[in-house]
Parts: C-alpha cells; sequence; structure tokens
C-alpha cells in the first residue's frame, strides 16, 4: 500500500501508479498537454511540474511514480508561476490565430492559457515560420500551430502502427511530417487528428465551416463501413453532419477510427441520392409518390404470386442493412408472400465460411471479441488483410505485435507487413499447401489429444507436402519452420480468417484446415466481415435455408413460434440462394425479386450473365439510396434513407448488437424496414409498426439467440448475442471435406504475358459504396492494378500507367502501381469504381459443398491504355 | 551529383547488410548507413531512405527524423564544399553575423545553401567548441580561427 | 392573497347623490363639462411631451440600437473574420454564422445573419468581437412592414455601417465605448459581466 498526499489530501493505492494518475483519483486536475488517452507519457510539455517535498525542482507529474510518504503540492504559487512560464515558452511561436483556427473552442492550449496563462508575452522577436500543408485531400497540417506535444507521432506508431509520421529537424525547427513531406500517404485513419491537442493537425473535410459551439445536436452511433462496428458520434449543425468523431469512453474501438469511419460520411449529402420513388413506365423510370409505389409493388407481387405460385419470387437482403430491415424483408418474402429464397451478399463469403466453421464446431464458434485480441500472443491470419478490411480489427492485430506477441500471414502482408518477421507469400493458389504443412507440424509437435474424433480422424487423412514443393511455390523453408515451432510456443492464439480463402477455390479444404490449426492450437477464431451487418442479416434469417436465430429451416418448433406469435406458416423446403436465384431468373423460373441495399450486378462476378438475368425477371423491386447498376435494371426503386438517417440495430463480427441512431433528418427516403412494412400491409399483413422498437420487439420474441433483449436495453457497447436465449446449435454429425486426401496441386503458372487477377480490398474504400464519398474519392480517387514489379517489368508496363485488363469476361480500365507484396505472376482490382470493378471482368462457379462463390476466369492480359 | 540508379541502391543495400551485422539493433546501424548513403549518392536521398527502410525494417519517416536532426548529415543535395560556421554567443560577439551577411553578399550564400555553380555550402553550426579564437569555422574537414572577412575571402579563394 | 382574511378589507363610506341631484347631474353633463374645462385649459399651453415623429431625441453616446458591421476601409470588406465568438456569446441566440473555406484555404464568411426582434442589446457580441468587427449603431427607429426585415444579413449590416457610422463616428464610438481598458485585458470590476449560459454550472443567481 502506498501512501501519498497531494495538497494535504491523502491518497492511497496498492499500485505504482503516477502522481498524475493518483491526483486524478481525488479529483485534483493538474493540467497536461502531452498526455493523452492511450499513450504511453512522455514529458515533453512541462505543463503538470509539481512540488515534491524533499526534491528541489519540480518535477512531471505524468512520468513520476508515487512512492511511499510522497507530498506533492500542485496549487503553490512557485507551480502557478511555473505553469505560466511554460505557456509563455509554448506560445514564443504559436500564432494567435485562435479567430481562424478550427480547434479554437475546443483547443487545450487556448484553456490553459485562459486558465493558469499570462496576459501577455513578453519576447518581442518575431515567430518562426513553418509552412502549412494543404497538399493532402483530407487532412491540413499547420506546423506553424505545432507545439511538439508528438500526441500525434505516438498516436501514429504507438496505438494505429502505420509509422507515417515523425519529428523532424531540432530544436526550435522541430515540426511533424510525413515521409514526403507533403501528402501523408499513409492509412489516413486520421486518428492523429483526434490526438492533436493544438489546431496543427485539422480535418480538410469541414475546414473553416465549424466552430465547438455550432453544434446543434450530438448523437453516438455506429459507423456503418465494416463489420468492427465502432461507436462514433456524429455532430450535426442544421440537419448536416459537421463532423464524425470517434468516442473515447465508449464502444470497442476505444476512440480508434479508420479512414472510412472517419472521412468516408459525406456519402449520405450525394447529390446523385434518390429523391423519390421511380416507377419504370414506358421503359423510362419516372418520379411517383410514395403510395403509388407500394401499391404498384404490392400489386404485381400479389399478381405474380397468384399466377406462378410463391417459389417465383425472390429476396436479396443486405448486410448493409439494419437486423430490423433484414427481419422485415424476410418477413415479405418468407411469410407474406410464401417463398424460402432469401438470400444476400453474405453468401459470397461470410455465409459458407461462418456455416462450416459452426458445423465443425457449433454455433458462435466465431464470436470473440475484438479487444480481446490484443490479449494475444500470437495471431494468425490467413486469406485476407485484416488492416484494410477491418481496419480497427487490425489495429488490435498490430498491437498484439507492439506488446512482443507473434503475427503470421499467410499470403500477402499488406498492412501487416512490419509486423512479421517472415513471410509467406506464397504463389496463388498455394494456400492450401502452406496451410497442410504449417497444421501438420503443429499437429506433430503438440501431441494433440482430440476430443473431437470426426475431426481427428480427417487429420490423420491429410497428405503432408514436401518442402520441395513449398519451396516451388515461392515460400521459404525457414520462414514455414519458425511459424510452425513459434505457433506451438502460442498460449492464448488468434486465427483471423479472411476472404480469400473461399473465393478463389478450395474453400472447404482451406476452412477446415484452418479450423482445425484452430481446434489444434486452442485459439479464438475470427472470419473478417466487411459489411457492417453481415452477421445480423443471417440472425435475421436471410438465408435460404436458415429462419430467424439462426434455426434451420426443417426444424417444426420454430415453424410453430413463428405462427404463434405472427400467425403466419413457414413455407416448407429450403429455399434457393443468391445463385440459384440468379440461374433461376434465368431459365425463368423466378419471376419476381425483391433487392434491398444490394447491387447483385456489380458485386456478384460476371456482370452480363446477372445483368441479363435481372433483365428477365417480369418484376424486380429495389430499395437503395442511389440508382445503383441494380437499381437502373428495376421496375420499381424506392429511395431508402442511409446509414445516418435511420435508427436500428446492426450486429457485428464479433455478434454485438449495438443501436445506429438517426442523426440527420431524411427528407430523401424511408427507412427499408417502413418501405417493406408499407408493401407488407397492403397485401395483408395484421401487424402494424409504429417504430423500429416495435419491429424489434417481435424479433426478440421470435429469435432464440435474441430473445429477452430489450430495443432500450442496447445502449454503449451494445451486447454480445445471445442474452438469456436458448440454448446454441452444436455440433452436426460429420462434414464434408472437398478433396481432404488429396495431394494439394500445384498451381499451374500463367503463361507468360498473362496474369492471375485478384480482388483487392483498398484500406480507403469499402466496396461500392464509398465511390459516393467526396472525401474517400479524394484520397483515392482511380482503380488501382496492384501487380509484382518484375511481373510489370516483363509486361514492359512502367509504374503509374494506365493500363487496360482484358478477361474472357470484360475489360476494365486501371492506373498500375508496382508493389512489391504481390507475388510474381498476379494482380489485384479493386471492387469499387463504376464500369472497373474486378468482378464484373471475371466469372464464377459454385463451391460444391460450401454452396460459396468460386470465382473463375481470372487469367487476365494487361496492355498499355491507348492515348486518348 | 551522382544520380539515384537501381545499381546504386545495390549496393547501398549491400553495405547496410554488412553494417547490420556490425551492430546489436537495427537502429544502431541508422547513422552510419547515412554516412554511406551520402557517400553514394552525395546526400541522403528520400530513394535512400526509402532502401535503409526497406533493408532495416525501421519507418521511413522515423529515418527522415533521425537524418534531419543531425545536422552533420546532408538531406539535401549539397555543393563541393562545405562552409559550417559557428553563430554562437562567442561567435555572434566577435562578429560571425558580419561574415553571414558578407557570403551572401559576395557568393550569394544564404545559410543552408549553395551557391549556383556548386561550389560551397554554407551551414549554420552550434558552438564547435572554437570560443577562444572566435569567429570559428569548419571548412569540409579543416577547422578555421580567427575570422575575418579577409581572411574569409582568402580562404575560400583556395578552395575550387 | 388566498389568505387574505375579511378583516383586512375596509369597506369605505361612499356618498351618492340620490334623487334629483343625480338627475341633474345626467341631464346636464356636469361632470363631462367638467372634464372639457380641462382640456380646453391644456389646449392652451405649451406641450410636456416631445412631438416625435416631428421632433427626435438624439440617441446618447453609446447607445446601442441597430447592428452594424464595420467595413474595413482598407478593404472595403467587412472586418468580420467568422471567428463565431458573438454568436457564442449571444445569450438570446440570434446570430447565425456560416463560414467555409475560400480559394487561398483562407476564412470566408458566407452568411452573417442578426435576427433583430430576437435581439436584446445587451452589446456582449460587440465586447467579445477580438476584431472590432460588430457595433450597434444609434440608430433606434426601423419599423418594418413584415418580419423578413429584420433578418439582418451581411449586406444589411454592412450598409447600415456606412449609414451610420459614416466618416469618423465608428470609429471614436470605438475608441470611447470599446477599446480595451485594461492592458491584461481583464474586465473592469466594477462591469456587468456575462458570466456563462444557465446551463453551465455556475450559478447565476448566488454567483458570489
Amino acid at each position: 500500500m502506498i501512501k501519498i498526499t497531494i495538497d494535504g489530501i491523502e491518497v492511497q493505492t496498492d499500485r505504482e501508479i503516477t502522481i498524475l494518475e493518483a491526483a486524478k483519483q481525488v479529483g485534483i486536475e493538474i493540467p497536461t498537454l502531452c498526455t493523452f488517452k492511450n499513450l504511453s507519457p512522455s514529458g515533453s510539455c512541462r505543463m503538470c511540474l509539481v512540488e515534491i517535498e524533499r526534491l528541489s525542482r519540480p518535477q512531471t507529474a505524468c512520468t513520476v511514480k508515487i512512492t511511499d510518504g510522497m507530498v506533492v503540492r500542485t496549487n503553490s504559487e512557485a507551480i502557478m508561476r511555473a505553469r505560466k512560464a511554460v505557456l509563455e515558452f509554448l506560445l514564443i511561436n504559436h500564432p494567435l490565430d485562435c479567430p481562424v483556427c478550427d480547434k479554437a473552442g475546443e483547443c487545450i492550449l487556448q484553456d490553459l492559457s485562459a486558465k493558469y496563462g499570462a496576459a501577455a508575452g513578453r519576447f518581442k522577436e518575431g515567430k518562426r515560420t513553418n509552412p502549412v500543408s494543404f497538399e493532402d485531400p483530407v487532412i491540413v497540417r499547420d506546423m506553424q500551430r505545432c507545439i511538439l506535444c508528438t500526441r500525434c507521432v505516438r498516436t501514429c506508431d504507438d496505438l494505429q502502427g502505420a509509422f507515417a509520421i515523425s519529428v523532424i529537424n531540432r530544436g526550435s525547427h522541430s515540426l511533424i511530417e510525413p515521409f514526403s513531406g507533403g501528402r501523408f500517404d499513409c492509412e489516413y485513419c486520421g486518428n492523429c487528428l483526434s490526438a492533436c491537442p493544438v489546431g496543427a493537425i485539422t480535418s480538410k473535410l469541414h475546414r473553416h465551416t465549424y466552430r465547438p459551439w455550432y453544434i446543434e445536436r450530438q448523437v453516438e452511433t455506429i459507423c456503418g463501413h465494416c463489420g468492427v462496428g465502432c461507436t462514433l458520434t456524429l455532430q450535426m449543425r442544421e440537419n448536416t453532419i459537421i463532423r464524425v468523431i470517434p468516442d473515447f469512453e465508449k464502444g470497442l474501438n476505444s476512440g480508434m477510427l479508420c479512414v472510412m469511419g472517419r472521412f468516408g460520411y459525406d456519402y449520405t449529402e450525394h447529390e446523385e441520392r434518390l429523391r423519390s420513388p421511380l416507377i419504370r413506365k414506358d421503359g423510362e423510370l419516372v418520379p411517383v409518390s410514395w403510395e403509388e409505389a407500394v401499391e404498384f409493388t404490392a400489386w404485381r407481387l400479389k399478381e405474380l404470386v397468384k399466377k406462378y405460385g410463391g417459389g417465383a419470387v425472390a429476396g436479396i437482403a443486405s448486410g448493409r442493412c439494419t437486423n430490423e430491415d433484414n427481419y422485415m424483408l424476410q418477413k415479405l418474402i418468407r411469410y407474406v408472400l410464401g417463398s424460402n429464397n432469401i438470400d444476400s451478399a453474405a453468401r459470397l463469403f461470410y455465409r459458407p465460411a461462418v456455416s462450416y466453421l459452426e458445423r465443425m464446431f457449433g454455433q458462435g464458434i466465431t464470436a470473440n471479441l475484438i479487444p480481446g485480441i490484443a490479449n494475444s500472443d500470437g495471431v494468425f491470419v490467413a486469406g485476407g488483410d485484416p488492416t484494410t478490411i477491418n481496419p480497427v480489427l487490425g489495429i488490435a492485430v498490430r498491437s498484439v505485435w507492439k506488446k512482443g506477441g507473434k503475427v503470421f500471414v499467410v499470403g500477402k502482408s499488406g498492412g501487416l507487413r512490419s509486423n512479421i518477421k517472415h513471410e509467406l507469400n506464397h504463389a496463388e493458389g498455394a494456400g492450401a499447401l502452406v496451410l497442410t504443412w504449417i497444421l501438420a507440424k503443429v499437429y506433430e509437435k503438440k501431441n494433440f489429444i482430440s476430443e473431437n474424433s470426426i475431426i481427428d480422424k480427417k487429420l490423420s487423412a491429410l497428405k503432408v507436402p514436401d518442402m520441395d514443393m513449398l519451396v516451388r511455390v515461392g515460400v521459404s523453408p525457414e520462414a514455414l519452420q519458425y511459424t510452425a515451432d513459434e505457433l506451438v510456443r502460442l498460449k492464448n492464439p488468434v486465427v483471423i480468417i479472411g476472404p480469400e480463402t473461399v473465393l478463389y477455390g478450395n474453400g472447404s479444404k482451406n476452412l477446415f484446415l484452418l479450423g482445425a490449426l484452430n481446434y489444434v492450437l486452442n485459439g479464438r477464431l475470427f472470419v473478417l466481415m466487411d459489411e457492417p451487418n453481415t452477421q445480423g442479416c443471417l440472425d435475421m434469417g436471410c438465408s435460404p435455408g436458415v429462419l430467424v436465430g439462426g434455426r434451420p429451416v426443417e426444424l417444426e418448433t420454430f415453424g410453430h413460434k413463428m405462427e404463434n406469435t405472427a400467425g403466419m406458416k413457414t413455407p416448407e423446403g429450403t429455399g434457393l440462394n443468391l445463385f440459384e436465384m440468379i440461374n433461376g431468373a434465368n431459365s425463368g423460373s423466378i419471376k419476381a425479386m425483391f433487392v434491398m441495399g444490394e447491387n447483385p450486378v456489380f458485386n456478384i462476378p460476371d456482370k452480363k450473365k446477372v445483368e441479363s438475368a435481372l433483365q428477365k425477371l417480369e418484376f424486380l423491386a429495389v430499395s437503395d439510396i442511389f440508382l445503383t447498376e441494380t437499381a437502373s435494371l428495376a421496375d420499381v426503386v424506392f429511395p431508402a434513407s442511409a446509414w445516418s438517417e435511420k435508427d436500428g440495430t446492426y450486429t457485428n463480427l464479433e455478434r454485438r448488437l449495438q443501436r445506429l441512431r438517426k442523426g440527420t433528418m431524411s427528407s430523401r427516403g424511408r427507412a427499408d424496414w417502413k418501405i417493406l412494412a408499407d408493401i407488407c400491409k397492403a397485401l395483408g399483413m395484421k401487424e402494424s409498426y409504429t417504430d423500429v422498437k416495435s419491429v424489434w420487439d417481435e424479433i426478440s420474441r421470435i429469435s432464440s439467440v435474441h430473445s429477452g433483449v430489450r430495443y432500450e436495453s442496447l445502449i454503449g457497447r451494445g451486447g454480445i448475442w445471445p442474452y438469456g436465449g436458448e440454448p446454441l446449435r452444436g455440433i452436426e454429425g460429420d462434414f464434408e471435406v472437398e478433396g481432404l486426401e488429396d495431394m494439394p496441386e500445384l498451381p499451374g503458372f500463367a503463361q507468360s504475358g498473362r496474369v492471375i487477377l485478384k480482388e483487392d480490398k483498398s484500406l480507403i474504400h469499402s466496396s461500392s459504396l464509398s465511390r459516393y464519398s467526396p472525401a474517400l474519392m479524394g484520397v483515392a480517387s482511380e482503380p488501382l492494378l496492384m501487380i509484382n514489379p518484375v511481373t510489370a517489368q516483363s509486361l514492359g508496363l512502367s509504374d503509374n500507367e494506365r493500363v487496360v485488363i482484358t478477361s474472357d469476361k470484360g475489360t476494365a480500365v486501371a492506373i498500375l502501381r508496382a508493389d512489391r507484396g504481390m507475388p510474381e505472376g498476379v494482380a489485384a482490382l479493386s471492387n469499387t469504381f463504376k464500369d472497373n470493378g474486378f468482378r464484373s471482368i471475371v466469372g464464377y462457379t459454385i463451391d460444391p459443398t460450401l454452396k460459396s462463390l468460386n470465382i473463375t476466369d481470372r487469367v487476365v492480359t494487361i496492355e498499355r491504355a491507348k492515348q486518348l | 551529383m551522382p544520380q539515384v540508379t537501381t545499381e546504386r541502391l545495390k549496393i547501398l543495400r549491400g553495405k547496410i547488410y554488412e553494417l547490420m551485422e556490425l551492430y546489436p539493433s537495427y537502429q544502431a546501424a541508422l547513422l552510419p548507413s547515412f554516412f554511406v548513403a551520402e557517400e553514394i549518392f552525395g546526400f541522403i536521398s528520400p530513394e535512400a531512405i526509402g532502401e535503409i527502410s526497406n533493408v532495416t525494417g525501421v519507418p521511413a519517416a522515423e529515418i527522415r527524423g533521425v537524418a534531419s536532426f543531425y545536422a552533420m548529415y546532408k538531406t539535401k543535395p549539397m555543393g563541393r564544399h562545405i562552409i559550417q560556421l559557428c553563430t554562437n554567443v562567442s561567435c555572434m560577439i566577435e562578429g560571425a553575423y558580419d561574415l553571414v551577411e558578407y557570403l551572401k553578399e559576395k557568393y550569394g550564400l544564404t545559410p543552408g545553401g549553395t551557391t549556383p555553380d556548386g561550389r560551397f555550402s554554407l551551414v549554420i553550426m552550434e558552438c564547435i567548441g572554437a570560443c577562444g579564437t572566435a569567429p570559428a569555422m569548419i571548412l569540409d574537414t579543416d577547422s578555421y580561427e580567427n575570422l575575418t572577412k579577409d581572411r574569409l575571402d582568402t580562404l575560400l579563394e583556395s578552395y575550387k | 392573497m388566498n389568505d387574505m382574511k375579511i378583516k383586512d378589507v375596509v369597506v369605505m363610506e361612499r356618498k351618492e347623490d340620490t334623487g334629483i341631484g343625480r338627475f341633474l347631474k345626467t341631464v346636464f353633463f356636469v361632470e363631462i363639462l367638467q372634464g372639457m374645462k380641462l382640456t380646453l385649459k391644456t389646449m392652451f399651453t405649451k406641450p410636456v411631451t416631445r412631438q416625435y415623429p416631428k421632433e427626435k431625441r438624439p440617441a446618447m453616446p453609446g447607445f446601442r440600437g441597430l447592428h452594424a458591421l464595420v467595413r474595413n476601409p482598407e478593404t472595403q470588406q467587412a472586418k468580420c473574420v467568422g471567428c463565431g465568438l458573438c454568436a457564442a456569446v449571444c445569450p438570446s441566440r440570434c446570430i447565425t454564422i456560416y463560414t467555409s473555406e475560400g480559394e487561398k484555404h483562407e476564412k470566408v464568411v458566407d452568411r452573417y445573419e442578426i435576427e433583430v426582434l430576437r435581439c436584446l442589446y445587451c452589446a456582449l457580441c460587440v465586447e467579445a468581437c477580438p476584431f472590432g468587427a460588430v457595433v450597434l449603431t444609434e440608430h433606434y427607429e426601423y419599423a418594418g412592414y413584415n418580419k423578413a426585415d429584420f433578418k439582418m444579413t451581411k449586406d444589411k449590416l454592412l450598409e447600415n455601417w456606412d449609414k451610420y457610422m459614416a466618416g469618423t463616428k465608428g470609429e471614436e464610438y470605438f475608441k470611447r465605448f470599446w477599446g480595451p481598458r485594461a492592458d491584461d485585458f481583464k474586465t473592469p470590476e466594477n462591469q456587468a459581466v456575462f458570466k456563462g449560459r444557465s446551463q453551465s454550472k455556475v450559478d447565476l443567481h448566488n454567483a458570489e
């Protein structure tokens, strides 16, 4: 027990904390500039000087640890003089331009000067001038205002792990700069921006438009860009979002955001937003009233169901919509129209991966906490870069490395490059080969005694490739050996699975290998999720074989529950999945479709096929916020309200239920659930819903995993399902692994002049939605083709050249960008930009085991674009 | 000024690998590798920093910070001869600023700048320990004391 | 009032004319004539009130009347930089400012609006302004037929400056009433100050 006295108040603690923390505990305020929430103390600003008895000079409270019997004074005359002097020194070079500085009103230096500072400085010398940099698309750097507290540098290095900025020069000429000296060219997370105590690093998005006292309202909501579900605060003035700031107290992200969350909010005010419902009349989409659109849709659906039966109707749900929206869509399709044909873009990766892993280990196997990753001592990543797909989860992985843990990445290391010791960057298509070797070695070394005979049997059936094969796919034996050795030592490992494990074939085997590795290591599984509510979309039964709460359609008990609650019967049999719907539309068995917040034409490969399939439909209704590629084919288009305009709940990848709150009032669209409820009502649904809460109440009555969850109780970090629910589904016997006993094949290397194309997930963009965000487009405005420099050279192409990518299915134009992280013979293109998306130029087949997307036709030629 | 070429970068890479063997940590190898980069490129070019970062794994921004901290490293192209003139208290009192003015008048040299013909560069130094014989300067590797305008003139003439 | 007791009410005796006296008074308009007598007497005396539309009272120096934005004589533009301090301090929240980033990355004031009808002429905005860019002029006559007339835009406010603070009048006004009174920029002890909005923790009514 340590006892100290601060300003005559006695403080007792059993930990060695700093004087600053001790003072905070008893409510004594010591002014600081350079200490910041999660950062280590640096003691550079000297604002926190305190007097300690028997020490001749004042000491910095943020760095001095308390010792027993210490007597500290924070408010003596000498300390007041010291504070005054420190502020006078800080203001030698700091300009007094508060009236035009964006930070004024929430500037710590300003507050401290008002409280402790002198009225005027005594330095008559001129201020040193440092340049203001406007070169960056989203961040303004005014180094004249910088007080060199290095909070931004420490945030970038210690928390974000991007190492993009640093203090350059010396003495009073010091300033903070990125490597280029101009543009940051970093991850653009903007966390330096919220760390800056003065106006040195500010956002360009609301530059000069904003004063803290202009804010009329602020709401706490959830980011709508990826599956992490960071808590954000939206600040509004007159119905427009002025800015988005992180919340340091609430939320699982503890104040960290990524570029999409912080800057990508402005798409909601894009001028191309749909403003009124549209109906196709004489081949043209014309604006109509809400009543007309709803009645027309209901009439058409009713007519088609009467003519062809319920099985001719299908619905596509979306991971971008809330749980309530998705629930209402499945209610329309299943219970009002009588069809089990409902699926979503989760089919492309997340749903098959999660349900396969759940079949191996039981429901909820991937429900692990993101903040918990930081407590792990080793992370194994395969099939995707967490720092670009789920950036804030990626930060947690980096923090493992920061604490001395190990990080292993199979495939392109991307944003984790500086955190790994050895690259395991294998040739395209050799993932299973590498994983099999690692799993076999770990299994052997760990002397693992399995309790699961099914997995055990499969493990012993695996054929282990020899080292020669692995060397041929470009992996060094040293790296493999290191990985296997270190993995065995881990006490609390984490396994992260990305989309590439499934997208390019061998899906079931890759998932089995990773699942088994996790089982052998006794780790925690995470499956990356690129949309905010893909998991919720599944929980709401937007999947052909699964009802609300993740119950299989075949379970009769659930059907009764639904019947008792809503008086509606569950249709029999499993419905069609996303691909079967497209095929059905093509062959004519599907006649009508309702697409909510999804863009299948752009997001499912083989654009031409999907497009022609949707054109063959007798009736296509779309609700979306923009006139997307799919919406422009529709017969009826409903303008939906965007993420910042609606209430509801999101379920993130760790199955945390969080509340989305309405920030701006939407004059343009209505919430999807409202649109769907109106249609249901017109088709004879009995229930009526007044608000989101009434929809949620119904969900919590019906769904076993959400039972007992009250809408009002979802505050702060929300809660992880199941609450007080019924038991989850366990393991259901054997599962299939395709090609388990086969020796993984060596991939066929591409012929010269031809390159294998992969999908690239850009950090800046969240699939195709972010192309409507001016800020994000400012950072990354053109499609990039990432390619190995050696391959580029062999094709006669150089960096920053405009190239045409041609495949059997189509062409795309992109800017070539040499990237050493890409294996030779492989290029990557993102699926973001209009007309130039990756998925539009490849084909697909359906994985027989997983029923998931298997992208084919990836061999392309790359040529220099003709000069315009 | 030697051009930045892939061959030269390759030489640099080889030398850094050698240096990394000699030092306990990668960070420690930074300072000597700056000298190597200067030897090869004449100054620490951004490409060289990129290469050092690739090899040692130290972030490029941090390397730039370190390189710019020390006055002895050239972070931009410099002239053939480098005048390092002290302007600290003793030298200032003995008229170092007059010499700075004089250099500006005569050669068009500004602190941190280079003459158009690439002959001289001027760097303002902190104390070089020659206070008793101020004003003082270091020209390339030689130290000169008790400077006056005339003496500076004759000295500079001998450096072509 | 409710607990007022009966004994507190004293009924005064009242004499009333009865009968014929009352009848005569009514017939001959005695009371009206008495009143007219006073009216007639006053008609020939000097009026005691100021004859407002014809005769205007000059405003006292420092009178707080209609708002104006100060025009910078060098640039001919408003001095205001859009710092928003006036909007922050305004107790009736009648000032709205919209700013944006200009071409040279400077701060541009797009809209500066004062809703005059909500203003209570406390002049805290003038006191708060670090640039001396907003004033209350001595003009007080601004009747109008609709509410929109009282929404002062930036242009109208600049016009007010030209009209009512022409010449050196404005400068003198600032020197006399709004100049810094102490070197340490502290408010003089005897001056009333705005101590924050009511939601602040300071108890305005019991402030020491």
